[in-house]
């Protein structure tokens, strides 16, 4: 009995193990604590010491000390007391015991530390920390991930046995893990993509900036108001702007050099080959010119020398390829005057030879004077800043204002049509000789230009992004149901539910950065493909090196960098949100795999509440609409509202009829083309490629809900397949049931499917309907003519020239000639817009049928004011009154819906400035009547009568011709360059320029239907995940299914169709919708489209699709129809 | 009706070779009701699984109706199982996708038969052993008892020559228990179906007509009941 009393003694309680356990682990924190106490202290004793040697050296801060010693103070006071009572407080807490009070807040505290850690590192982030750093998105989210990773890290290492069981799960199926990589690396790989395209494409347009301009960093010069060339000024204004603007002390440091120039449109033809080239720019400069603009090279890289003699010229490659030129040719140069030069120099088209982007001659300056007939005087300053080829834009703004002061001072201009001195300042026209940053503009304008396509791809990803999602939650509601009793058996064991969403974290960690990681090279694999199908596109229609193009492709870390990160952020918190979720489980259900019971009242009313704020957000968000004008929000609000709506009806109804509705809801508000897309509510809205992203997701949405709702009503109509087969029957009913059984998985699946075949089924109708009606937009676009042509030089009478002429007696119908001017402004005061160097044209209004303009043209009018019924009324009252204008805009319908293009509002009242016979400003006002496409013709169209009065302007240099029937307008515009060399002919060939546009355009969406398919990784990756996740569940069941008889094959059969039918599903939701939005561009206002389906290419991209998802899946089912009866009947998961 | 002569199963699994059968010698008269019994890991399932053609044998021979197994291809055999045999598992082995009825069904599809004919011969087991009234319910709205007389009802719905039951009533109370069993001995009394049944229970052994007892993958003794069918 003693013994017994003394053994009893000597072992300890579970409660003294439990303290002695606590006291243990407190004293391991001892030291790490006391070390992180001696670090701070040490950080805090360098900082007040830093402080106290900036203060002896510092007066301004000895000055603010002095005068703010009690606020000081008061601030030190507070921070001292806050820091203790923090102190005492964490003091207090750790030394609680674990089970009372304090010690259970302190471990509730230290479970949110995570969250109170990057709730804090949020508020550092924008209280000072993006001052330092810099605030831009990139440097967010590199900024959010570093933080994520850093507590992502400090929670693994407080937690290793949760971490250890993560990294066992995740490297427990290396097929599923492949899997589950592929699939979450695509939304990577087309950020990716997308960001690597654009560095390219910067890389490209920007180096076609770059050399377009030179090392013309700044270019000083006045337009021509008959629109062609620049007007001449004596030779002593350049030398004044130069001595004047080199010693401006702002700008004189960044400037390298003056280059007085002249540049002009000729006309060229080479002697010797015969070829004739127009329109070429003609560019003289002083033989000194090289210093600041730099050398010519020859295509072998050697310098050719700049001191060439009269009648002598250089040529560019460009032009040498176009007149089939050689060295030593003549050529015949067509400017005011006509004059023979000699090749002495081709040029590479680098900075220098390729300046201004064109055919281009160089000649010297007393040459180019003699030929324009301007002796003495120039036209065109180029200034050159410090710091070569691309950095000297920099100092662009600076050099820019300042030479802008100094002509203004030099020129006095009317204060209001001044050059521009400050960037304050809109931007308006000048009545005078300026200095434009042109080149800055053009590089940001290539730097735009590239974004805005990243941006497009992106956003149109954005649908294969969020089927990366929905694969996700899949994946891991799948994981959760796999290891269930596993998790329930932890839970039963003392797991607590945070170590259970923790684990979940950790191993989705782990997914979302290898899949991120792998996504980003494989986004670069992507994007070489884009641009390599780019550059085969751009080389089929216009002059351009494959190899150059490709030579472009580049990538910058940075870009690397964000997709990484991108990638990250979203499949981290996703798996965030997902492992909080499948974490709630009840542990007796989940040991004994007992489903969770139907949802309670309790859920339905929480879910009919939310259906009350969301019905209460989407009005507010389409109120927001009205003031924002935006298309998306007017759209979207209606759907949150129609949700809402849903939510609240599952409370009353089951949730069949409840979604059945919300489903049904949803299609008709977006599948019905005049309630969504070409509502008229949103025509004059502000809208871009974002619609379709919101519009596509709420689709799919509502066809999955109808569909996954009403599974019974496929089922019934799959019967009609094997009703009365009596060995398809027992397979049918097995492999259809299963889907129905697992409605999320399947739903989850489906709509993967549908949003990647809806993006690819919408484009593949959009280009099959263009293709159709080619013909038929060539010739509304065409506006009934052949061919445009722009002179050089204004002509009185074009038309009667072209009639004079033998040549074109049998081919040319009529030649209708406009006078033209460009004006410096036209003032909308009724909406407050303005727009900078509108074109002015006018034609005859009494010439006869056929050579009338306004009773000829076949331009789409898309609006006219309410006052004239017909089109051809709204040109009469044109004709009739000079106050009265159409203005029109320039788009090539290569698209269905209508896009953003500024223009003014009918029957708004514009305020046109323009230079009148003086040369001084004057202005009349006119209502505009009309918005027409004039493609080709961007700008006012009035009659000459308006041209004449108040701008005195009375001969221009466009003109439109008509062709007569089969001839080549190709030829007969050649034929007109080469007839009238002397005017220096523009021509474009319209239904050729059109044609090729509309096929580039066509081929481009090819591409995107391409990278868009690439999304379809994502639904066969979810597939194949769903396909081994079955057989492993189902494993029992194969094997009771082959003991009443199934027959190995049969077995397969069942997967194949189950599989089959998850798949087909989608893709037939995802294409009837896809062709649902290209019978939307067909019937928008003004398409010109008709809605055509493409059946053959709708069947390969079904084809494609399923092969793809059964290759994916069919190994998962032959394993299953092998495995042995009775070693499946053994089995438990 | 069933003819087992000296029956070897060997399981290999790397260098570890388990005779799970050693040469056993069985038969089963047609009529029969026949419990094996043994301790666990003498091979009673295993046994089943090679007599029914669930698993092949590794020696010896096995015949169902004059039948030997071995000539059958895996076709053959899961046709013989679908028009002539039944199964009765310890844990009810119910497809969850499928109703009750449709679980009774499905045999009968297998078998080739129409599916109004189906139907009507489902909901008659069904009727049979007393829950037509649940036919359309899924297994998890089932309770235990009522599972497993599903899947008598399944069992019997093709009316086989033989049906085999591994612990059919190893997850049931007493009282569920006590009704399956005697349903299945009126179902081998009035119909003269053929029982073979594993059980560790020795209350339903003592129901059946023979009791083969097992140890060590051999036949150890027979015992005839005296419970005569």
């Amino acid at each position: 009995m003693g013994r017994w009393r003394k053994r009893r003694q000597l072992e300890p309680s579970p409660e003294e193990r439990g303290n002695r356990l606590t006291a243990e682990t407190r004293s391991r924190g001892r030291p790490l604590l006391l070390g992180l106490v001696i670090f701070l202290s040490v950080i805090a004793l360098g900082e007040s010491y830093a402080l106290y040697v900036n203060y002896q050296n510092d007066l301004f801060l000895r000055q603010y000390v002095s005068e703010n010693q009690t606020g000081l103070l008061v601030q030190s006071l507070g921070l001292l007391v806050l820091g203790l009572g923090a102190a005492y407080l964490s003091f207090l807490l750790s030394r609680a015991k674990p089970t009372s009070r304090a010690g259970r807040y302190s471990r509730k505290i230290l479970s949110f530390s995570p969250l109170i850690a990057g709730l804090a590192s949020l508020v550092l982030w924008f209280a000072g920390i993006s001052s330092i750093v810099g605030g831009s998105t990139v440097d967010f989210e590199i900024y959010l991930v570093t933080v994520l990773l850093l507590i992502s890290l400090g929670m693994m290492l407080r937690d290793r046995l949760t971490f250890r069981m993560a990294l066992r799960n995740f490297a427990r199926r290396k097929t599923s893990m492949a899997i589950v990589i592929l699939g979450l690396m695509i939304g990577t790989a087309m950020i990716s993509g997308s960001l690597v395209t654009q560095d390219t494409f910067t890389e490209l347009f920007t180096r076609g900036a770059y050399y377009g301009y030179g090392f013309a960093d700044e270019v000083v010069y006045a337009r021509n108001v008959t629109g062609a060339g620049y007007l001449y000024f004596t030779a002593s204004t350049s030398q004044n702007l130069s001595s004047q603007l080199t010693s401006n002390p702002q700008a004189s440091p960044f400037i390298l050099g003056f280059t007085p120039e002249i540049l002009d449109t000729v006309s060229l033809s080479d002697t010797n080959s015969g070829n004739v080239q127009s329109p070429a720019t003609l560019i003289g400069t002083f033989s000194n010119a090289s210093q600041t603009l730099g050398d010519f090279h020859s295509l072998g890289g050697s310098v050719i020398s700049p001191n060439f003699g009269d009648a002598e010229a250089i040529i560019n490659d460009k032009t040498a390829r176009d007149l089939n030129a050689t060295l030593g040719d003549s050529i015949v140069v067509y400017s005011a005057l006509r004059a023979t030069l000699k090749v002495v120099g081709i040029a590479a088209s680098d900075a220098r030879g390729s300046f201004s982007g064109n055919d281009n001659i160089f000649v010297g300056m007393n040459e180019a004077q003699q030929l324009t007939n301007h002796p003495g005087s120039v036209n065109y300053i180029a200034i050159t800043n410090t710091g070569g080829l691309r950095d000297s834009i920099r100092h662009s703004q600076v050099v820019g204002l300042a030479a802008n002061q100094t002509l203004n001072s030099i020129l006095n201009p009317p204060p209001a049509y001044g050059c521009k001195t400050d960037l304050s300042q809109a931007s308006r026209a000048a009545a005078t000789i300026c200095a434009y940053s042109e080149k800055q503009v053009a590089v940001n304008s290539a730097t735009t230009s590239a974004q805005s396509l990243s941006s497009f791809l992106i956003v149109l990803s954005t649908f294969v992004i969020v089927a990366g999602i929905v694969l996700i939650v899949n994946i891991f509601v799948m994981l959760a149901e796999e290891r269930k009793s596993e998790m329930g058996m932890s839970r039963a064991v003392g797991m607590r539910r945070g170590q259970l969403t923790k684990m979940f974290l950790f191993e989705g960690s782990l997914y979302s950065a290898g899949a991120a990681f792998v996504g980003v090279f494989v986004g670069i694999a992507i994007a070489y493909v884009i641009v390599y199908i780019f550059a085969t596109i751009i080389a089929r229609f216009f002059p351009v090196n494959l190899s150059q193009v490709l030579a472009s492709f580049t990538f910058t870390p940075g870009s690397l960098f964000a997709a990484f990160t991108e990638g990250l952020l979203i499949t981290y918190v996703t798996i965030l949100f997902t492992s909080w979720r499948v974490s709630k489980l009840n542990i007796i259900r989940a040991i004994r795999n007992i489903p969770e019971p139907p949802r309670g009242v309790r859920t339905y009313t929480v879910l009919s509440i939310t259906g009350i704020i969301l019905i209460i957000l989407g009005a507010l968000v389409f109120e927001i609409s009205y003031g924002a004008k935006s298309a998306v929000e007017a759209l979207v609000g209606p759907s949150i509202v129609i949700f809402g709506v849903g939510l609240i009806l599952s409370r009353f109804l089951r949730n069949r009829y409840a979604f059945t509705i919300t489903g049904i809801a949803l299609l008709i508000q977006w599948g019905v083309p005049s309630l969504s897309w070409n509502n008229p509510l949103i025509q004059n809205y502000n809208f871009g490629v974002e619609i379709y992203f919101a519009g596509g997701i709420l689709m799919v949405l509502g066809g999955v809900l109808l569909v996954m709702y009403n599974t019974d009503v496929t089922l019934k109509i799959l019967h009609i397949f094997y009703r009365g087969k009596k060995t398809l029957t027992p397979i049918f009913r097995t492999a259809l049931a299963y889907p129905e059984n697992k409605r999320f998985r399947t739903a989850a699946t489906v709509a993967m499917f549908s949003l990647v075949l809806f993006t690819v089924a919408a484009i593949a109708s959009l280009t099959a309907e263009q293709n159709a009606a080619l013909d038929s937009l060539v010739k509304t676009d065409s506006g009934g003519y052949d061919i445009i042509t722009q002179a050089g030089v204004p002509v009185p009478n074009f038309a009667s020239m072209v009639r004079g002429d033998s040549a074109f007696q049998n081919n040319v119908a009529s030649v209708i000639d406009f006078n033209n001017t460009i004006l410096l402004s036209a003032n909308d005061t009724t909406s407050h817009q303005s727009f900078s160097y509108p074109l002015l044209v006018g034609a005859d209004p009494n010439a006869l049928a056929v050579t009338n303009f306004y009773l000829t043209n076949t331009f789409q009018m898309v609006n006219m004011s309410t006052q004239y019924k017909t089109v051809n009324e709204t040109w009469k009252a044109v004709m009739t009154d000079p106050s009265k204008v159409v203005w029109s805009f320039g788009a090539v319908s290569n698209r269905g819906p209508p896009t953003s293009i500024p223009t003014p509002n009918v029957d708004d009242v514009l305020t046109l400035t323009g230079f009148g016979p003086q040369h001084t400003p004057v202005q009349t006002s006119v209502t505009v009547i009309g918005l027409v496409n004039g493609v080709f013709l961007n700008g006012i169209v009035g009659t000459r009568a308006l041209l004449m009065n108040p701008f005195g302007v009375g001969t221009g240099s466009l003109s439109f011709i008509k062709l007569t029937k089969g001839a080549d307008p190709t030829n007969v515009a050649n034929l007109l360059r080469k007839q009238f060399l002397n005017l220096k002919l523009q021509t474009v060939v319209i239904p050729v320029v059109l044609g090729a546009f509309l096929q580039i355009g066509q081929s481009f969406e090819g591409l995107l239907e391409g990278f868009l398919g690439l999304g379809l990784v994502v639904g066969i990756a979810g597939l194949g995940i769903i396909s081994i996740r079955s057989v492993a569940e189902r494993r029992q069941e194969i094997g009771i299914l082959r003991a009443l008889g199934f027959r190995k094959r049969m077995i397969l059969a069942v997967f194949v169709l189950e599989n089959s039918y998850i798949a087909l599903l989608g893709i037939l939701i995802g294409i009837l919708l896809g062709i649902d939005v290209g019978y939307a561009f067909a019937v928008s206002p003004n398409s010109g489209l008709n809605f055509v389906v493409p059946w053959q290419q709708i069947l390969e991209i079904v084809a494609l699709a399923y092969g793809l998802s059964m290759l994916a899946t069919i190994s998962s089912a032959r394993r299953a129809s092998r495995i042995p009866p009775a070693e499946a009947l053994r089995y438990s998961e | 009706m069933v003819e087992a002569q000296s029956v070897w199963k060997i399981y290999r699994t790397g260098s570890l070779k388990v005779e799970a059968l050693r040469g056993l010698d069985l038969k089963v008269r047609k009529g029969e009701m026949v419990a094996v019994m043994g301790p666990s890991g003498c091979g009673k399932t295993t046994l089943l699984n090679c007599l029914s053609g669930l698993d092949d044998i590794t020696k010896g021979k096995v015949a169902i109706e004059g039948v030997d197994l071995a000539t059958m291809s895996d076709d053959q055999k899961s046709g013989f199982r679908a028009r002539r045999m039944g199964f009765i598992f310890q844990a009810y082995n119910l497809l969850p996708v499928l109703s009750a009825q449709e679980n009774v069904e499905l045999p009968l599809l297998l078998a080739g038969v129409s599916e109004a004919e189906a139907g009507k011969e489902a909901l008659s087991a069904l009727k049979m052993v007393g829950l037509e009234e649940w036919r359309f319910h899924k297994p998890m709205e089932l309770s235990g008892g009522q599972q497993q007389r599903v899947t008598i009802a399944r069992a019997l719905v093709n009316k086989p020559a033989i049906v085999w039951g591994d612990e059919p009533t190893g997850n049931l109370d007493s009282e569920n228990s006590a009704e399956v069993v005697k349903l299945l001995r009126s179902l081998n009394h009035d119909y003269g179906l053929t029982f073979v049944i594993v059980t560790h229970d020795s209350h339903i052994a003592q129901e059946t007509d023979r009791i083969v007892s097992m140890r060590n993958g051999q036949v150890e003794k027979e015992t005839t009941t005296g419970t005569k069918s």
